[in-house]
């Protein structure tokens, strides 16, 4: 939840709590602490230097060293578990703002899984150059008389090189395929797999033959290729991954509570039971739902509903956790856990929508169902028909229906299609553009129609002085009371017309306006009943009058403006012939005057989440693939029923976890990069797929003929992966400002 | 001949101990922050890491 919707998130963690790092702390080795901290902002030399020497200026820090890439701070010290909150203090002091990394399970196991395809790549490119080295030794002696001893020694050495390696390096696949095939399913690791396991076993059986066809190059080489696509793929997506989750951690909630004791305490949200007394102070989100028991302020419900126009709030209203307060501290008693709260409800509507949706298929995924039937129905045939027919002996007809398996093993989805993903999503990261699987720019290209919520997303969410009087007298009386009051209209004001003149005096009304001295004399800035003025304008835009003895009311107008890239963000749509809609939880008069000035015909207001989530569901069941582009509470359940969906970084946690796009904040606009690049990056894979087909079309004959030589399956085998990953190389993101 | 019987095996020796060399650097978390290595050597205070980082 953010403090006012047009804040980055690097921007948030400064309103974070102190007294809660403790909290975090592990123990480490000996008597030492270890305390593990996300910081934001740190980029250069310079500021791990900052951090470091100071650190290293308290006595009780033993280690304290600065991860870059991940943006992390590790520290040790010895002492107490306390001493947490003087370093996160110190780090706090130099400007970065920091929250704690709560690594869980799968932070660890993803760092396993990067160390251990690295460690197989390593090996594996080790085995293969090293066997490629010795084949090539075999191929040219074969042509120069080299002795049979010397062939078979040659060989024998790379059986030494790459039996090993290919038992140690291809795990991965190896676990992944015999998963899959408990399980009775197959995936692409099962042909991979059994190339990999056949070509071994096959070679292995003609060096005791002394034949001549011997394989190890290509299964060495097969499999490093296939690591280096897997490794890629690995990288992009835990990168981007690790980035939504650090979004939802440095967004973690606090409650201030009320002891009875008078005094206060700071714990996290999930601690608050029922009953407690929870204060909050001004500009900080509601942690739970509760009931107000003192105070009088304005909330702002946007992040929530989607609706624009604070609400006045008095002692026994109920409030919903993410509302966002206004002006004045806010006593409340909770009334549920946060497990039990309207976000918890909203959370299980995503859950729901996640469940029914599935896993879309993908292309890759169609082809691999059609295609590893085929080659192993035709290396089948290839066995029996040579056997049989053919007249060959059991080892020849087994060798020439492996040959079949290399050729045809799936390099080109094996690696064409991550490398084109690795590309796009990588590309898209550096523009900031979190994107959650490779799968989703699939499926970002086919969509058919795009869905805008409207507060925060086509909108800045807030509320923008739209329409003034021009009166001179009018704009400094304004200017002086509004720089005196926190509601957000004063404060749209101030942004427009600066801090003016001082007002004494003052005195504020909740709901009705500010009165004070301007010069001396009492002037009234508010409501158009509390400024006497006459009814009150039944348009979209919000209203605020100003009156003084001397001045008759002159009327302000504010809106929630619409954001300046939302234009050509919807021209793109438009021309590319998408369908356009809004869904938005706000009044219809707001919705249709921002859809008026965008153009959109279909727009539906005033709609609940499941409301939301339901519509997409129905476009979905109609065959359509709708994408929702949402940053609010209230959109949650739909960005997850949607096709495809696209949050922002400002939004609240519960949409980035539902979305398979995160965008920056603030910059709608780059949802048309992602979609250019997600259009391209499918038009790749599908020119890659072509390729692939024409390739094993031309050889796949050759291989049943029993005519392909070790030489010619190595020099096939790499001239298509270099051909399919030059391709992949033109994934990237279009510049800014390209044509499409 | 001859040559090749020992000559080969001691090249493919020296290519394993560089793997061998590469696992130990992997292990040891050197690839755990490439950013910021690439950033380090900017740093010319080297008291800091010997006094605080053993």
């Amino acid at each position: 939840m953010t403090t006012g919707p047009n804040i980055t998130a690097s921007a948030l963690p400064a309103s974070l709590p102190p007294a809660l790092l403790s909290a975090f702390v592990a123990p480490a080795s000996g008597r030492a602490q270890q305390l593990e901290l996300l910081v934001e902002g740190v980029h250069c030399a310079n500021c791990i230097r900052k951090i470091e020497t100071r650190l290293a200026k308290d006595p009780a820090v033993t280690r304290a060293r600065v991860n870059l890439t991940l943006r992390r701070l590790s520290v040790e010290w010895v002492g107490g578990p306390d001493h947490a909150e003087v370093i996160g203090e110190t780090v706090r002091s130099l400007g970065y703002a920091i929250a704690p990394y709560d690594a869980g399970s799968i932070g660890a196991s993803q760092d396993r899984t990067g160390r251990e395809l690295l460690r197989c790549l390593a090996i594996a490119g080790f085995a293969s150059s090293n066997v490629m080295m010795l084949a090539w030794a075999v191929w040219a002696g074969q042509a120069q008389d080299m002795p049979a001893s010397t062939q078979a020694f040659f060989n024998w050495l790379s059986a030494l090189v790459a039996v090993p390696a290919l038992a140690i390096a291809g795990r991965p696949f190896f676990r992944s395929a015999f998963g899959a095939l408990r399980a009775g399913r197959t995936n692409i690791d099962v042909p991979i797999a059994a190339a990999l396991i056949l070509a071994t076993a096959i070679s292995m059986m003609e060096l005791m033959r002394h034949g001549a066809h011997v394989y190890f190059d290509s299964a060495t080489m097969l499999l490093f290729v296939l690591l280096v696509g897997r490794y890629l793929d690995f990288r992009v997506r835990a990168r981007s991954r690790e980035a939504i989750e650090r979004l939802a951690m440095m967004r973690a909630e606090h409650a201030t509570v009320l002891l009875g004791d008078g005094r206060t305490e700071i714990v996290p949200a999930s601690a608050v039971e029922p009953g407690m007394q929870v204060v909050v102070a001004p500009g900080e989100t509601v942690p739970v739902d509760g009931r107000v028991t003192s105070g009088q302020t304005m909330l702002d419900r946007s992040a929530v509903t989607g609706e624009t126009l604070p609400e006045l709030i008095n002692p026994g209203d109920e409030v919903l956790a993410g509302y966002l307060n206004g002006p004045d501290i806010l006593h409340l008693r909770a009334e549920k856990t946060v497990a039990q709260s309207h976000l918890s409800e909203i959370l299980r509507l995503v859950e729901q929508a996640q469940l029914q949706k599935g896993r879309a298929a993908t292309l890759a995924d169609g082809l691999v169902r059609i295609w590893t039937p085929l080659v192993h129905a035709i290396a089948l045939l290839t066995l029996f028909g040579w056997w049989f027919l053919g007249g060959a002996d059991l080892p020849t007809a087994l060798l020439y229906a492996v040959t079949v398996l290399i050729i045809a093993c799936p390099c080109a989805i094996g690696l064409a299609v991550p490398a084109v993903q690795v590309n796009a999503i990588g590309g898209l990261l550096r523009r900031g553009i979190l994107v959650r699987s490779g799968d989703a720019l699939d499926r970002l290209a086919a969509t058919d129609r795009v869905v805008f919520d409207k507060t925060g997303t086509l909108t800045d969410g807030r509320a923008e002085l739209v329409d003034m009087p021009s009166n001179p007298v009018a704009l400094r009386l304004a200017a002086a009371l509004a720089s005196a009051s926190r509601h957000p209209f004063s404060r749209a004001l101030t942004r427009r017309l600066g801090r003016g003149a001082a007002a004494e005096d003052v005195s504020e009304t909740p709901g009705a306006g500010i009165s004070g001295l301007v010069d001396g004399k009492p002037a009234r800035l508010g409501s158009a009943a509390f400024c006497g003025a006459a009814g009150e304008g039944g348009d979209a835009a919000s209203e605020v009058w100003v009156s003084a003895e001397a001045l008759s009311p002159q009327r302000f107008a504010l809106a929630d403006s619409v954001r300046p890239d939302a234009r050509e963000t919807v021209d793109y749509f438009r021309i590319a012939g998408v369908e356009i809609s809004i869904l938005s939880g706000d009044r219809l008069p707001a919705v249709e005057s921002c859809a008026t000035s965008l153009g959109i015909a279909d727009r539906r207001a005033a709609l609940k989440p499941a409301q939301k989530a339901a519509l997409l569901s129905g476009w979905k069941a109609d065959g359509g693939k709708p994408l929702m582009v949402g940053d609010g509470l209230n959109d949650a359940p739909a960005l997850a029923a949607a096709h495809v969906s696209a949050s922002f970084g400002h939004g609240v946690p519960a949409t980035q976890v539902a979305a398979d796009f995160v965008l920056p904040a603030e910059a709608l606009s780059s949802v048309v990069v992602a979609h250019r690049t997600a259009v391209k990056a499918a038009g790749i894979v599908r020119q890659n797929l072509g390729f692939a087909a024409i390739y094993n079309l031309a050889l796949i004959p050759v291989a049943v003929l029993g005519l392909v030589s070790p030489l010619i399956a190595a020099a096939a085998m790499s001239i298509s992966s270099i051909l399919v990953t030059m391709n992949a190389l033109r994934a990237r993101p279009p510049r800014l400002g390209a044509a499409g | 001949m001859s040559p090749l019987l020992f000559l080969i095996p001691i090249a493919l020796t020296l290519g394993a101990l560089g793997v061998v060399a590469f696992l130990w650097t992997l292990r040891s978390g050197q690839y755990d922050d490439l950013d910021g290595a690439a950033e380090r050597i900017f740093l010319d205070d080297d008291r800091l890491e010997a006094s605080h980082d053993r």
